[in-house]
């Protein structure tokens, strides 16, 4: 069993990897893709225990946009991985996206970034008790 | 049935160009805030580290450096197309000309954006000692901006560049084999604020097409586009010759 660890889903590669130092840095351990494909075909070769915590996916991205890529996530493999907490990041409020069928329990983390509240919405997932797919 | 204001114009037309514009400030504001994103983190966890007394590793401080340069200079180029829309709309779009190789031009603009292509990607033909009398700068702005669309829309595959003199006209050919543009967005794409894909999709603000058709345009050029859906599109610019 790896280290609880976060999936870190944007198509600007700045974005990527400022998040993933910022995280790395306080001792998460995090995986980036750039698009949510590549991180749905990591998901599959996961065993349920080794799931994220958290995926933190970007709302506008080319290829398969976030709220695509959370539809797609929660209805693949049976729902396997419809457990798993995801976070939209984008540059556009929760109140807009909403509008664009944002399902209700994902959270929008507004960019840009506020470091402290990132970091307290992280620590928020880490100390919640994991909940694991029984598939 | 359509209300007819002036002539060309319709409530229709007029609510499609609002969308289009409405569109465009969501992505203007996407593509702004994502290096003001990557700044912000980046300063804030150097002043937590000092914060905290933490020693800051001068490597790091240098990456950081680099980092702030780097994302303020994609702002500024964003700031920049955004800029020249005003300048074009407004017809204050003023060339500065000079006579100056357009093969070395050609070479120059596909080394800057290497980058932006996998090794190998882009396969090219360069007549040398073509020369031309325009605004360089501009010019150089209408090569990198169609091939920044090959290589965002191009899905990786390969990109033929061509530029060659053929009768009484100086050619630019570039063609990718990506997703290909739909007949119906062919004619939309030159337009300010409109590109072919949906704006979700692909990030940018979709002004890189209109500013290289102004740009041509006020050279007395022409550019065009051959595409089909899931072969690929070819982007045309065709110069006058001139007599030098």
């Amino acid at each position: 069993m790896t280290s609880p660890s976060i999936l870190l889903i944007d198509d600007d590669e700045d974005v990527r990897t400022v998040m993933s130092y910022v995280l790395e840095h306080e001792g998460v351990c995090t995986q980036t893709f750039a698009s949510g494909f590549s991180a749905l075909d990591y998901l599959k070769d996961l065993a349920a225990i080794d799931f994220p915590i958290l995926i933190i996916v970007d709302f506008m991205m080319s290829e398969l946009d976030g709220l695509e890529f959370i539809r797609l996530l929660r209805q693949k493999d049976h729902g396997r991985y419809a457990g798993i907490p995801v976070v939209l990041s984008s540059g556009r409020s929760a109140q807009e996206i909403i509008q664009e069928g944002m399902p209700p329990d994902v959270l929008v983390l507004e960019k840009p970034l506020e470091l402290e509240s990132f970091l307290e919405l992280v620590r928020s997932y880490l100390t919640r008790p994991t909940a694991v797919s029984s598939l | 049935m359509q209300t007819q204001f002036e002539e060309g114009f319709t409530i229709e037309s007029l609510m499609e160009a609002l969308f289009y514009r409405d569109e465009f400030l969501a992505l203007a504001s996407h593509e702004l805030k994502t290096p003001v994103t990557a700044l912000r983190l980046h300063s804030q966890v150097f002043q937590r580290q000092r914060r905290r007394g933490e020693s800051c590793d001068p490597q790091r401080v240098e990456r950081l450096l680099e980092e702030v340069d780097r994302q303020t200079l994609r702002l500024g180029r964003l700031i920049n197309d955004m800029l020249d829309i005003s300048r074009i709309r407004s017809g204050k779009l003023v060339l500065v000309r000079e006579s100056f190789s357009l093969s070395l031009l050609m070479r120059d603009c596909l080394e800057q954006q290497q980058e932006l292509f996998k090794p190998e990607q882009v396969n090219y033909f360069i007549e040398e000692d073509l020369w031309y009398f325009g605004d360089r700068m501009r010019i150089g702005q209408v090569i990198s901006n169609i091939l920044n669309n090959a290589a965002r829309y191009g899905e990786g595959k390969p990109v033929e560049v061509k530029l060659q003199q053929r009768k009484n006209k100086t050619m630019l050919v570039i063609s990718d084999q990506g997703r290909g543009i739909r007949p119906e967005d062919q004619k939309r794409i030159f337009h300010r604020f409109q590109r072919a894909i949906p704006a979700r999709e692909v990030s940018g603000l979709g002004l890189g097409l209109y500013i290289a058709k102004s740009i041509v345009d006020a050279h007395g050029g022409k550019i065009s586009l051959k595409s089909e859906v899931g072969h690929g599109s070819q982007f045309t610019v065709e110069f006058p010759k001139q007599v030098l």
